[in-house]
């Protein structure tokens, strides 16, 4: 069965060809004139810049609400347990510990004051070491026995 | 926020002397396609040479598609290049530059259309405007040609007829319609402006045509 329209009817081709038929009305003194000015005048015009997370938010009130979304998610890693706890499974499961050490050997390089040795900060924060590794690395898994404060 | 400017490097427009107007080899007019590639680069006099090939076709094609809005077919016919020219990277060189530029063109039409529909002005689709208040403008001035008096009234009143029948069409109907056989563009060309199928096409103008002839025919109230 055949559904194309059939466009050959004469009552179809008489209404297209009225159509065809209209005047090309002139446009108006100066169109192309002023067409080229305000292009001209836009290329001019400084592109206002906006920080890339945020350009696809538009809407004020939706800008609020996706720093306040931001804001909201990252507060609980103020929270020394959280945070932690969050690192230890990071490493466990994103980033390995080969990582790890390369990240703590480059922050050790970057410290350039002696600063507080390892034991020392452990047992202020409360961190047992319960295992080593067998090259010795200080990056075993540790458990923590901080109770509060 | 930092702001970056950039600007369109248009040069000034070469002097003409006198002498070098001397007969010439026939020059070939640049296609549209070179004339906006030059125009990207910063032509301004290319730019300027591209805007009046078009001035009055595409001019008289929004005019028809807003209902003979003159102003909104002014403002859309500059706005039309000022997009043409930002999206210009865009451009693939192997395609015509026409339905591309009228593509884009068709798609500001429907914007404005939105827009004034959400700010609650009147319509072309809109059944409350369809009386006489409607009618204010929406037929443009015929260009002038050297007919008398009698044949000038008889053919502003025939181009009235035909405008108040394609104002009487949806959007859609009225696009595909004047694209076909008021801009003379072939189906398929009518088919990528529009991006849609080209059956698409063939069944929207036979809906389109269909009511049109019913309008046209009804005799006048």
């Amino acid at each position: 069965m055949n559904d194309e329209p059939n466009l050959n009817d004469p009552k179809l081709i008489r209404a297209g060809e009225s159509v065809a038929r209209l005047s090309r009305p002139q446009p108006p003194a100066g169109l192309a004139a002023r067409t080229l000015a305000r292009i001209s005048a836009s290329y001019q015009k400084p592109i206002k810049k906006v920080f890339w997370m945020l350009r696809p938010i538009t809407h004020p009130v939706a800008r609020v609400a996706a720093a306040a979304m931001i804001i909201y998610a990252l507060a609980p890693m103020t929270d020394l347990d959280v945070a932690s706890q969050l690192g230890v499974q990071i490493e466990r499961h994103v980033t390995g510990h080969v990582f790890e050490n390369h990240v703590e050997a480059l922050v050790d390089s970057v410290i350039s004051s002696p600063g507080d040795s390892q034991p020392y900060l452990d047992s202020f924060m409360g961190v047992q070491r319960t295992n080593s590794n067998a090259n010795g690395s200080r990056h075993a898994n540790v458990r923590h026995t901080r109770t509060g404060t | 926020m930092p702001a970056a400017t950039t600007s369109l490097n248009l040069p000034a427009a070469p002097a003409v002397s006198a002498q070098r107007a001397a007969p010439q080899k026939e020059v070939v007019a640049p296609p549209d396609e070179k004339l906006f590639e030059l125009a990207i680069g910063g032509d301004r006099e290319s730019l300027g040479e591209l805007i009046g090939r078009y001035e009055k076709s595409l001019f008289g094609l929004l005019l028809r598609m807003t209902g003979g809005d003159s102003h909104r077919a002014d403002d859309l016919f500059q706005d039309t290049f000022l997009h043409a020219m930002r999206a210009g990277k865009t451009f693939d060189k192997k395609l015509h530059f026409k339905p591309w530029v009228t593509a884009i063109a068709v798609n500001l039409v429907r914007d404005d259309a939105r827009k004034r529909k959400v700010r609650g002005e009147v319509g072309l689709d809109s059944k409350t405007g369809s009386g006489a208040e409607s009618e204010r403008s929406t037929v443009p001035e015929p260009a002038a040609t050297g007919e008398n008096p009698g044949e000038s009234a008889e053919r502003r009143d025939e181009e009235l007829k035909i405008q108040r029948a394609l104002n009487g069409l949806t959007e859609l109907e009225r696009e595909v319609v004047l694209l076909h056989f008021y801009d003379s563009m072939t189906l398929v060309e009518t088919a990528s402006v529009l991006q849609v199928p080209l059956g698409t096409i063939k069944s929207r103008l036979h809906a389109a045509l269909t009511r049109l002839s019913g309008i046209l025919e009804k005799p006048a109230p």
